[in-house]
């Protein structure tokens, strides 16, 4: 039961269908450990018990039928508590949401829902999933798993720690700047966020429709592909969603390393990074390296715009959703959110109209730059060691600071709404994990899960466990 | 390049007659730098790009630009 429950998600999915396990041993472990690590982690809003108990009896009935069934049939999964599902609550990490019951369904969550997952809760995460270190006033901080005196990465903060500390198998986050791969480098797991348009946003709670994305986070590259080939592809309600065919993804995980071609950036990702990160995430290239890969250095164009220009689209954009609260409500949002939203009211329209002009013209030369001498970029997910709550505790003096040293290496990637994956590759002396990010080309995304899934078939960080669990 | 400067006075007047929202001197003294700081940043390359961008989709440029 126990190595089940400290597995991956293709593996309790596999032991369920070939009834080595019970949907219900399954969903009892999962609430057991939760009630056991749940006043350590504080990962979950609301834990749905009950509703969760009663699916996994139907499940296993399925199954005791020998109904056809679903690729994740019987599985535990949690997701940030901002995917809505129709009647149920979605607080958003809010205190403007804590009350609020959703009226529709996410198309990802239904996507789940259909392929047989069990959901058992809502996970905290940062307000409104505005910031990158996880901290919440609301609903309290999600805490760590491997010391958690330290934070576990925003906004999908809960994601990274329940998925961490093995009390889901997987858990949807969403990544405006670097929200699912922060909390995946930071708490040890699998974080991919997804090409612009690959997965449906609909029913999902809106930061900035532009630089938006949902995503998985997993124990592994081979769980992601699950979710992704799930998830992924087109959807009549999100007029956004890319209608190109979605690949199968766990096919495409056999296709390995041999003559794919790995660039190291010659500026901006290395700014900052402390030697530990440079350490492991060096030997995590040199084993991409023995794995077949051809690495070289790659010149980039100027990062620093991406993440400025981006940031006019994330700022307008935000305030514009929530300008009816900020009016009415303004008292109710946690300081710092409400500084950041404000600056979005002040943005010459201008700016915006620039912003989202570039954007496409920016993607093109990136892609004429990089993706014409190599098929990957290859950076650390995050240039510095997990910093604890305190240090990073946020004030409007010290914000920007926090969010440039956290997010320097994710939050441009956004503005080029490339796909961009996390994995665990060491941890620091404190016993943080640390983690590299991959890159890939528009719709790359399978490229992506077969590289780290290559990696860790020759490695076993992705297999360790906090010591609390 | 820097963007004209904008003061927390034009910030509060702004916000409050466009955006309808409370925003006293005080809040707008505090972001003034951060207003400026993005503004520079979004305008020192923008401008350049003005006469050539085309407002073309970002999602066609995607999809020119994919992984075959």
């Amino acid at each position: 039961m126990e190595s089940i429950l400290d597995g991956t998600l293709t593996e309790a999915a596999d032991a369920i269908r070939r009834r080595n396990i019970s949907a219900l041993e399954l969903v009892t472990g999962v609430l057991e450990r939760i009630e056991r690590l749940q006043p350590r982690l504080n990962c979950f809003i609301r834990v749905e018990a009950g509703a969760a108990l009663a699916a996994a009896r139907a499940a296993d009935d399925a199954i005791a039928r020998k109904d056809e069934v679903g690729p994740l049939h019987g599985v535990p999964l949690a997701h940030k508590d901002m995917f809505y599902r129709a009647g149920k609550p979605a607080t958003c990490g809010a205190e403007i949401r804590r009350d609020h019951v959703a009226e529709t369904d996410s198309t990802a969550l239904r996507r789940l829902d259909k392929a047989g997952a069990i959901y058992v809760g809502g996970l905290n995460m940062s307000e409104f999933a505005s910031n990158p270190t996880g901290h919440n006033d609301h609903f309290g901080h999600a805490r760590n798993p491997w010391n958690p005196d330290h934070i576990t990465g925003g906004s999908s903060s809960g994601s990274g720690a329940a998925t961490a500390a093995r009390l889901a198998f997987g858990a949807l986050g969403s990544d405006t700047g670097g929200s699912v791969r922060l909390p995946a480098t930071m708490c040890g797991v699998t974080g991919l966020k997804p090409t612009y348009g690959r997965v449906s946003r609909f029913g999902a709670m809106p930061l900035s429709w532009s630089m938006d994305h949902v995503g998985p986070l997993a124990r592994t590259a081979e769980d992601c592909a699950l979710m992704m080939s799930i998830i992924a592809g087109e959807d009549p309600l999100d007029p956004t969603a890319s209608r190109r065919p979605v690949p199968d993804y766990r096919a495409a995980l056999k296709t390995g390393m041999a003559g794919v071609r790995i660039g190291v950036p010659t500026s901006w990702f290395g700014d900052g990074v402390v030697p530990e990160v440079a350490a492991a995430t060096d030997t995590a290239l040199g084993i991409l390296k023995y794995l077949g890969a051809e690495v070289v250095d790659v010149d980039l164009p100027d990062m620093a715009i991406c993440t400025a220009v981006g940031n006019v689209l994330t700022r307008v954009e935000a305030a514009t959703i929530h300008r009816r609260w900020l009016k009415s409500r303004p008292q109710d949002y946690g300081p710092i959110i409400r500084y950041r939203l404000e600056i979005g009211l002040t943005m010459p329209g201008t700016r915006y109209v620039e912003a989202l002009n570039m954007r496409g013209p920016t993607l093109r030369e990136f892609a004429a730059t990089v993706f014409s001498k190599v098929d990957l970029l290859y950076t650390p997910t995050m240039p510095i060691r997990v910093p604890t709550l305190a240090e990073t505790e946020p004030t409007p003096q010290n914000l920007a600071y926090i969010a440039n040293a956290l997010t320097r290496c994710t939050r441009p990637i956004n503005y080029l709404g490339l796909p961009a994956i996390s994995a665990p590759c060491g941890f620091d002396a404190g016993g943080l994990p640390i983690g590299f990010q991959l890159v890939g080309k528009p719709f790359g995304e399978a490229r992506l899960l077969a590289a780290v899934h290559a990696y860790q078939q020759a490695t076993d960080w992705h297999r360790y466990k906090p010591a609390m669990v | 390049m820097s963007a004209p400067r904008i003061s927390a006075e034009l910030l509060q007047s702004q916000v409050t007659a466009w955006q309808e929202v409370a925003f006293p001197a005080e809040r707008a003294r505090a972001i003034e730098n951060d207003v400026n700081r993005f503004n520079d940043a979004a305008l020192a390359v923008a401008e350049d790009m003005a006469f050539e961008a085309e407002p073309t989709s970002f999602a066609q440029a995607l999809d020119d630009c994919a992984e075959d």
